[in-house]
C-alpha cells in the first residue's frame, strides 16, 4: 500500500471555473480518508486528479515519493470504485473479475489466482459461476469492489459506491467496506456527500466547500471541534442549532444574549470572546440537539441558562424524541429521552448546557471557541 | 472476415470430440486450417471438386464435402476418413462451419452497414431494403459517442459491447480513431424516463470506463430516433453535444444535446458576427481582465451566487467592500456594471462568445 501527497493542487476548467483550489493534503499509509461536502465541492473532481482522469492545473501530486501529475491512470497503480457501476450482463461472476485484468494481458493463471483470492476476500466463492442477473444487490455490489480488489492497487479510490443502493443495503456494505478496509490494510480514498458515511468509515474526513478544504480531522475532533460554522452545520444529524447573539461581557464573564434571553458562558469560553475582543458584537451561538435538555433536573442545575419554547414538531425517533420549536426566529431541535412528556403545541423550559455551546465569528464564520 | 485462427479452433474442437483429423481448404486450393498434416498434394483436386457438380466427393482415405454460403463455395472441408460415420460426422461439420462463417458474415454486414448509416453514405431506400436483409427493425435508437481523445481504441471497443446487448439489439462501432459509438435501443425506457434513462447510461459508460479501461472519456449523446435513416442525425447531434461540452462545458464528461443551453446557440454563429459583437462590447481590443484568474474566479462565483453580493464576499472569505472594490476595478477594465442584470448577461454571453472564437481559431 501507499501513502499520498497533495501539494497545493488547483483544478482551473477552460471556461475559468475554478474547481478546486490549493488543496493540500498528506495521506498515511493504510489511512481510511474521507472526502465529503455538499455537491460541486469538488472532491469528485479531486479524485479524478488522483486518479489521473483529471489534469492537474497546478500543484503536486506524489504516491510513494513519486510524482505522478503526467503519469497515466493505468500506471498510477490505482484502482476505483465509481457509483453508476455495471456489472457485464453476459459474464459471469468470475469473468466480471477478471475482465479488467485480461484488457491488461494479465497471464491467465495469474487471473485466475487473482480472482480467487478476491472471490476468498469478498465471500464469493460459491457465486464465481453465476451471472449477474443472478446475484442480489449486495452480492454485485461486492463484485463491483472485487474488480477493484484484483488489480492489487497501492489506493483504492472510491466515488459515491454506495450511493444507488436502497438505504438497508447501504447500511450492511458500509460496515462490509470497514471491514474490507481492516482486512485488506489498504490505502483508500472514499468520496460521499453523506456525512454518515463519512462519520462511520473514516479514519480522517475532508471536509470541502467550493473547492476549498475546510478542515481536516478525526470524525470525533470534527464533531466536538468544527473550525467553522459551514463544517459545524454539514457535520451531524439533526444539524447544529445556530443562533444570532450578541456578546455582553461583565468583567471576567460573558454571556450571550438572544431574543429575551441570556446564557452565560463558561470562565474557559468567557475568556477567548473576551480576549478575542468580541465585547459588544454580533457572534453565532452553536449548539447540538443533544446538547439540549428538558430534563427537569438538568433544568433546575442550570440556573438561568434555560429557554421557554413553544413545541412545533414532535417526532418520535424510537429511543429518542426530536422536539422542534423556534428562537429569535431560528429553527432549532432539541434530541431528547423518548420518555418526554412534551408534545406538540407545549410551552416547555429546555436547558442549553453551556459547556457545550459553540460560538462563530459572525463575519468570518470562524469558530471563536467550542 | 472470419479469422483462420477461428477455424482452426473449431477444426480442433470437432476433432476433439469426433477423433477424426479434418482439413479445410479455400475455393482456390489453399490450405486454412487442419488438425493433421496431409503427405498428398491435394490443391488441384480441391479446384477440381469445386467446379464439379457434386456436393460430397471421396478421394482415395479423403471425403470431400463443399461448404457453400449464398450458393457460391467458400471452402472445401476434407475428412481423413471414410464411411459412413465419416460421412454423417462430415456433413454436421459443414453444417457447423456454415453457421459461423455466415454469422460472420452477417455480423460484419451489420458493422459495414450501420457504419455507412451513421455517415449518411447509403441512400434511404437502400438502407431500408438491407435493415430488412440484416433483421434490424425500427426501434426508438439514440446514438452515444465516446471520446477517448486517442488512437487506439480497443479496450474502450471490447468494454462498451460488453456493456452492450450487441447481439440483439444494440450496435457498438467506431467510425474514427479517436471514439467508439454506441448506438442503443432504447424502447425498453419508458417515455416519461427516457431523459434520465439516457443521462444514466452516458454515466454507467464513463464510470466504468474510467473503472475497467483506466480512460479519460467524454460522452455525448444525440435525441431518440424512431427510424433507421435518423441514426445518422442523432450521431450528428452526438457528435456536437462533445464539440460544444469542449468549449463551454469543459467540466462535464456527460453531454447531452438536448441539453446544450445557450452553448448551441454560440457555437453556430459564424465568425463574422461574433467578431462584431465583441467588438461592440469591448471595443478593439479585448480586456486583460479576461485572462486575470482571480478576476475571473470572483466573476464567475458573483455569477453562481446570481449577483448577491453579501454571499459571493462570504464565499470568497473577503469582506463586502472588498468584492465591491474589485467588481468597480473590473467594471472599469470592461466597461460593464456586473452587478446589474443587463451588463452580467452581456457580459456572460461575450465570455462565451470568445471562448468560441479562441477554439474556432485554435
Amino acid at each position: 500500500m501507499a501513502s499520498l501527497s497533495l501539494k497545493n493542487i488547483c483544478k482551473v476548467y477552460s471556461n475559468g471555473f475554478e474547481a478546486v483550489k490549493d488543496f493540500n493534503l498528506e495521506v498515511e499509509d493504510k489511512e481510511f480518508i474521507i472526502f465529503v461536502g455538499p455537491s460541486g465541492c469538488g472532491k469528485s473532481t479531486t479524485l479524478r486528479m488522483i486518479a489521473g482522469l483529471e489534469e492537474i492545473s497546478s500543484g503536486e501530486l506524489i504516491i510513494d515519493g513519486k510524482l505522478m501529475n503526467d503519469v497515466e491512470p493505468k500506471d498510477r497503480d490505482i484502482a476505483m470504485v465509481f457509483q453508476n457501476y455495471a456489472l457485464y450482463p453476459h459474464m459471469t461472476v468470475f469473468d466480471n473479475m477478471a475482465f479488467g485484468l485480461k484488457l491488461r494481458k494479465v497471464p491467465k493463471d495469474e487471473i485466475k489466482k487473482k480472482v480467487e483470492e478476491a472471490a476468498r476476500i469478498l465471500d464469493l466463492e460459491k457465486l464465481l459461476d453465476r451471472k449477474p442477473k443472478a446475484l442480489s444487490g449486495g452480492q454485485r455490489q461486492r463484485v463491483a469492489m472485487g474488480r477493484a480488489i484484483v488489480r492489487n492497487p497501492k489506493v483504492f479510490l472510491m466515488d459515491e459506491p454506495l450511493s444507488n443502493l436502497d438505504a438497508k443495503l447501504r447500511v450492511q456494505m458500509r460496515s462490509e467496506i470497514a471491514s474490507l478496509h481492516n482486512r485488506l490494510g489498504a490505502t483508500i480514498i472514499y468520496v460521499t456527500h453523506d456525512q454518515t458515511e463519512a462519520m462511520t468509515l473514516g479514519t480522517r474526513i475532508v471536509v470541502l466547500k467550493d473547492g476549498v478544504i475546510q478542515q481536516v480531522d478525526s470524525p470525533q475532533k470534527l464533531y466536538n471541534e468544527p473550525d467553522n460554522l459551514f463544517v459545524a452545520g454539514f457535520i451531524g444529524s439533526p444539524q447544529m442549532n445556530f443562533i444570532d447573539a450578541d456578546c455582553i461581557v461583565e468583567g471576567a464573564k460573558a454571556s450571550l444574549k438572544f431574543d429575551k434571553h441570556v446564557v452565560e458562558l463558561p470562565e474557559e469560553k468567557a475568556k477567548k470572546l473576551i480576549d478575542g475582543g468580541y465585547a459588544g458584537k454580533k457572534v453565532v451561538l452553536g449548539i447540538r440537539p443533544e446538547d439540549i435538555s428538558d430534563d427537569p433536573e438538568v433544568i433546575e442545575k442550570a440556573g438561568d441558562n434555560t429557554v421557554d419554547v413553544e413545541i412545533t414538531g414532535y417526532e418520535l425517533l424510537g429511543a429518542e424524541v426530536l422536539l422542534y420549536y423556534t428562537i429569535a426566529g431560528a429553527n432549532m431541535t432539541a434530541r431528547v429521552a423518548s420518555n418526554t412528556p412534551a408534545r406538540m403545541g407545549d410551552k416547555v423550559k429546555l436547558a442549553f448546557d453551556p459547556k457545550k455551546i459553540h460560538v462563530f465569528d459572525k463575519e468570518t464564520e470562524l469558530t471563536i471557541t467550542n | 472476415m472470419l479469422s483462420h485462427q477461428k477455424l482452426q479452433n473449431t477444426l480442433d474442437e470437432m476433432k476433439e470430440i469426433t477423433k477424426m483429423d479434418m482439413l479445410l481448404f479455400n475455393s482456390k486450393g489453399k490450405e486454412v486450417a487442419a488438425t493433421a498434416d496431409t503427405e498428398v498434394q491435394l490443391e488441384t483436386v480441391v479446384q477440381d471438386f469445386c467446379h464439379s457438380m457434386a456436393d460430397q466427393q471421396t478421394f482415395q482415405q479423403y471425403q470431400f464435402f463443399k461448404i457453400v454460403i449464398e450458393n457460391d463455395t467458400e471452402y472445401v472441408l476434407i475428412l481423413q476418413e471414410t464411411g459412413e460415420i465419416a460421412y454423417t460426422i462430415g456433413r454436421m461439420a459443414v453444417c457447423q462451419i456454415r453457421n459461423l462463417v455466415m454469422s460472420s458474415v452477417e455480423q460484419f454486414d451489420r458493422n459495414n452497414f450501420i457504419q455507412n448509416v451513421l455517415l449518411g453514405n447509403m441512400l434511404i431506400v437502400d438502407i431500408f431494403a438491407k435493415a430488412r436483409k440484416l433483421h434490424i427493425e425500427q426501434s426508438p435508437r439514440v446514438v452515444f459517442v465516446i471520446d477517448t481523445g486517442r488512437k487506439g481504441n480497443d479496450d474502450a471497443m471490447e468494454l462498451v459491447k460488453n456493456l452492450s446487448n450487441v447481439k440483439t439489439k444494440d450496435f457498438v462501432t467506431s467510425v474514427d480513431e479517436h471514439s467508439v459509438v454506441l448506438v442503443k435501443d432504447v424502447s425498453d425506457i419508458p417515455e416519461g424516463e427516457l431523459e434520465e434513462g439516457l443521462d444514466e447510461i452516458a454515466k454507467l459508460l464513463v464510470d466504468n470506463l474510467h473503472m475497467e479501461a483506466m480512460i479519460k472519456v467524454r460522452v455525448g449523446y444525440g435525441n431518440v430516433v424512431t427510424q433507421i435513416p435518423a441514426i445518422t442525425d442523432s450521431f450528428q447531434e452526438a457528435k456536437m453535444a462533445l464539440e460544444v461540452g469542449r468549449v463551454f462545458y469543459a467540466e462535464c464528461d456527460t453531454i447531452s444535446y438536448g441539453r446544450l443551453g445557450i452553448g448551441r446557440l454560440i457555437y453556430q454563429l459564424p465568425m463574422s458576427l461574433c467578431e462584431m459583437f465583441i467588438k461592440e462590447v469591448f471595443g478593439d481590443k479585448i480586456p486583460e481582465v479576461l485572462d486575470d484568474e482571480e478576476a475571473m474566479s470572483t466573476i464567475n462565483k458573483f455569477f453562481e451566487n446570481n449577483l448577491n453580493i453579501s454571499e459571493t464576499a462570504r464565499q470568497l472569505y473577503v469582506h463586502r467592500n472588498t468584492l465591491v472594490y474589485r467588481l468597480e476595478r473590473i467594471e472599469k477594465s470592461i466597461g460593464l456594471d456586473i452587478r446589474t442584470f443587463d451588463d452580467a448577461m452581456t457580459f456572460r454571453i461575450a465570455v462565451m462568445v470568445l471562448a468560441h472564437m479562441r477554439d474556432q481559431k485554435k
